[in-house]
């Protein structure tokens, strides 16, 4: 409930800072490239840039001493810290590197995605239906569950604009009632 | 039907926002993982990020030109920033949550608690 409270703290904040109207998309130099047909060559710096920090995360989870330790506290808290590992140095981490995160992809996109107050309810609700059809903790699915979602959302953009959400929670609704702890989670996290 | 070209942007945007949502839900779903608190704001502090790293990048580009690697200097200054900011609010504001009791691990604040 704390988080609920902070999405309309941040909400207003933004509104008193940066105000309620539409910010113009930034403008790198990006000329258009022609593909078969006119496609802008961001999109490949996109996923290009979107897969180098998957790998990226892979890479500090299931490499790093500080991604062993954050993985070891998903599994089980306690033994973490009878270890002797601090918990709370742990916890705030994992919370900046969330958010971290969050703020890189907020960069990346920021060239083909105009800035308008909305847009963030949009889409927190398309990613926890991301992260309850992959399975919590598990990044692997929450790949695969962002590809469904992302492209069936984009093409039901284009066959039919108004079900497009529509569509995504009957996936969510079938893969619930199919497994509810997410196509990849475990079963302990349900 | 539409053509193939349309399809191919279709395709394209789709993927994108499929980075975008697999960036964001890494993030939600790891921060849920290890805390089991399911953070409701983290699209809106995508979103501040957003707004930062306009600022930052409106700034910039008037000192140097606008070019990828002032966008790069932008997002790097705005990320580090965002982070500092994650971890002060889990450090001022979550942490004083962690004492008080969860019934079935689910913090969801009521008065008579």
């Amino acid at each position: 409930m704390l988080t609920f409270a902070l999405i309309l703290i941040f909400s207003d904040t933004i509104k008193l800072f940066w105000g309620v109207e539409n910010r113009r998309i930034v403008l790198p130099i990006e000329p258009m490239e022609v593909l078969g047909s006119f496609v802008n060559p961001y999109f490949f710096i996109i996923i290009a840039a979107g897969c180098g920090i998957a790998l990226g995360l892979w890479f500090f989870l299931h490499r790093s001493r500080y991604g062993k330790m954050v993985r070891a506290a998903v599994f089980s808290r306690d033994m973490v810290s009878a270890l002797g590992i601090r918990i709370p140095a742990i916890y705030a981490g994992v919370f900046g590197l969330g958010v971290g995160l969050a703020a890189l992809t907020a960069g990346i996109f920021l060239p083909i995605m105009p800035l308008s107050l909305g847009i963030d309810m949009d889409l927190i609700v398309q990613c926890f239906a991301v992260v309850v059809i992959g399975g919590f903790g598990s990044i692997l699915g929450t790949f695969i569950a962002s590809l469904m979602v992302g492209v069936v959302y984009s093409f039901s953009i284009l066959f039919w604009p108004d079900g497009a959400l529509a569509i995504i929670f009957l996936i969510l609704v079938a893969v619930l009632i199919w497994r509810p702890w997410g196509l990849f989670g475990t079963e302990l996290r349900y | 039907m539409p053509d193939f070209g349309s399809l191919l942007i279709q395709l394209f945007s789709g993927f994108s926002r499929a980075m975008m949502l697999f960036l964001l839900s890494s993030g939600l779903s790891l921060i849920f993982g290890v805390m089991n608190i399911l953070n409701f704001a983290h699209a809106t502090l995508w979103l501040l990020a957003a707004y930062l790293t306009y600022t930052f990048f409106q700034i910039f580009s008037r000192l140097w030109g606008s070019e990828a690697l002032v966008l790069m200097a932008s997002i790097v200054l705005a990320t580090g920033i965002m982070f500092l900011l994650g971890v002060a609010i889990e450090r001022f504001l979550i942490r004083r949550m962690y004492s008080r009791s969860c019934p079935n691990n689910s913090c969801l604040l009521s008065p008579s608690s």
